[in-house]
């Protein structure tokens, strides 16, 4: 390798540079400053440590938060419209049961006479007496017959067929079972149902009718058609020539009822 | 020297917070004068070599820890000032730019006030000096003042910069001329003013 020659130039800046030393002092300023320089970069990722952590605890406050929430709606909400469907028997939400209620609201209503919101399941003895019932005045004399029997026994014949277990499967446990409705609507219907099959037999068949308005009779001794059914039992005596069994029972009927509205019906045939 | 230096170089990077603290007081007390004073060689002001040196002990500081081994902890400390040096260069032909556009900031040359006959010279040479590695490529200033000033041998040198030998040498040769040229330069502006 060549040596190379420094020019002088060179080596007048060379003898300018190497006379160069800190000044006095300088050692410690700068070292002062490195400190506080270190200080600072130490707060600043302190405050950006503080800031990072706020930022997360709050965000993990707002997540558990909505989280409980969001739950419950996911929850609450198919409950609900279940539920509703279910006559509303849940913890449901009051604003979606009554919705679902004032839905059901006006067939209820129409049918609040002979039947409540909620139907029992029959037993079997009244599904099949229904069904016959409803059969026999479907067949026989559709005119006159009471509606609220005839659909009683339409509403009735579907409950029959479709099995109440699943239904009461779908209740959870902890929800009440619904309430027992009273059983005088389809007896009543029943009741009726006889009624007009034997007033239907009263020309053809007289013994019959008669057959049928005494098994009402024992069958329903306080029923609401047992003076109606008195009288056709008197009509039928009458009309058989079994007079003194008609005169009996009117007599009877007299004595039971005096303030009857039929009363001077009666008393006009016994007159007879 | 060498094993107080491979002391030092161990202690920095030791579990012991008050070792690594003393290491690295030592590591100051033993370089702060060869840092300063490198940084002036490359001709910056004696107002920013503190400046400079600052950051040079910050940077090691910061970077201690992803060093894999300190074998030169002297030419580590070199290489660090070198680029604080070149970075502080860069961002004085910002300002000298930004002086350009503003009308009042400093000159491309420095104009020093009068000062007595003793020091006007001594002055003057250190103006044209500055100003001369100043405008200097950064690459052939380093190896100038690397093996001009501080007597460092091109092997050294190249293992600071981290480029080969052969590479140090030519542009020293390169270093040479264009300071040759730089003063020159210097000297035309001067006469003409």
């Amino acid at each position: 390798m060549t040596e190379i020659q420094r020019s002088p130039e060179l080596e007048r800046a060379r003898a300018l540079l190497l006379g160069i030393e800190p000044p006095e002092g300088a050692k410690q300023r700068v070292l002062q400053a490195i400190t506080l320089r270190q200080v600072r970069r130490v707060r600043t990722a302190w405050r950006w440590g503080f800031g990072l952590a706020f930022l997360a605890a709050t965000s993990a406050a707002a997540v558990t938060d909505v989280l409980p929430v969001m739950k419950w709606v996911h929850r609450v909400i198919p409950q609900g419209v279940s539920s509703a469907a279910n006559e509303g028997n849940s913890i449901a939400a009051p604003a979606l049961r009554i919705t679902a209620r004032s839905k059901l609201q006006p067939q209820v209503i129409s049918d609040a006479v002979v039947a409540p919101a909620v139907t029992p399941p029959p037993t079997e003895e009244a599904v099949a007496k229904t069904g016959a019932a409803a059969q026999s005045v479907a067949e026989q004399e559709p005119a006159g017959v009471h509606r609220s029997a005839r659909r009683m026994a339409k509403s009735q014949e579907p409950s029959a067929v479709a099995t109440p277990a699943p239904v009461a499967a779908s209740v959870p446990a902890s929800v009440p079972a619904p309430v027992q409705a009273p059983v005088e609507p389809s007896e009543l219907s029943v009741m009726v149902a006889q009624y007009q099959r034997a007033k239907s037999l009263e020309q053809q068949n007289p013994e019959q009718a008669l057959k049928e308005f005494r098994a009402m009779q024992q069958r329903w001794p306080q029923g609401p058609l047992h003076q109606e059914a008195d009288l056709q039992i008197v009509s039928l005596l009458s009309r058989l020539g079994r007079e003194g069994e008609s005169k009996e029972q009117a007599n009877t009927f007299l004595k039971e009822h005096p303030e009857s509205s039929h009363a001077g019906e009666l008393q006009q045939l016994l007159k007879e | 020297m060498d094993a107080a230096l491979k002391d030092t170089a161990a202690s920095l990077v030791s579990e012991d917070s008050a070792e690594r603290n003393r290491a690295w007081r030592q590591l100051y007390d033993a370089h702060f004068a060869s840092v300063y004073r490198l940084a002036c060689r490359n001709g910056v002001l004696a107002a920013d070599a503190e400046e400079i040196a600052q950051k040079v002990f910050c940077i090691a500081h910061r970077k201690v820890s992803s060093a894999m081994e300190l074998k030169n902890v002297s030419g580590w400390i070199y290489g660090i000032t070198l680029r604080v040096v070149s970075q502080h260069y860069r961002w004085q032909r910002v300002r000298r730019l930004k002086s350009w556009m503003l009308p009042h900031g400093d000159g491309v040359i420095p104009n020093p006030e009068p000062l007595p006959d003793a020091t006007v010279n001594n002055a003057d040479l250190r103006a044209q000096v500055n100003w001369v590695l100043s405008v200097m490529s950064p690459k052939l200033r380093e190896v100038l003042v690397l093996v001009e000033m501080e007597d460092m041998r091109p092997q050294d040198v190249a293992e600071v910069l981290g480029i080969p030998s052969n590479t140090v040498r030519s542009r020293r040769r390169l270093a040479h001329e264009e300071f040759q040229r730089r003063w020159q330069q210097y000297s035309e502006v001067r006469r003409d003013d």
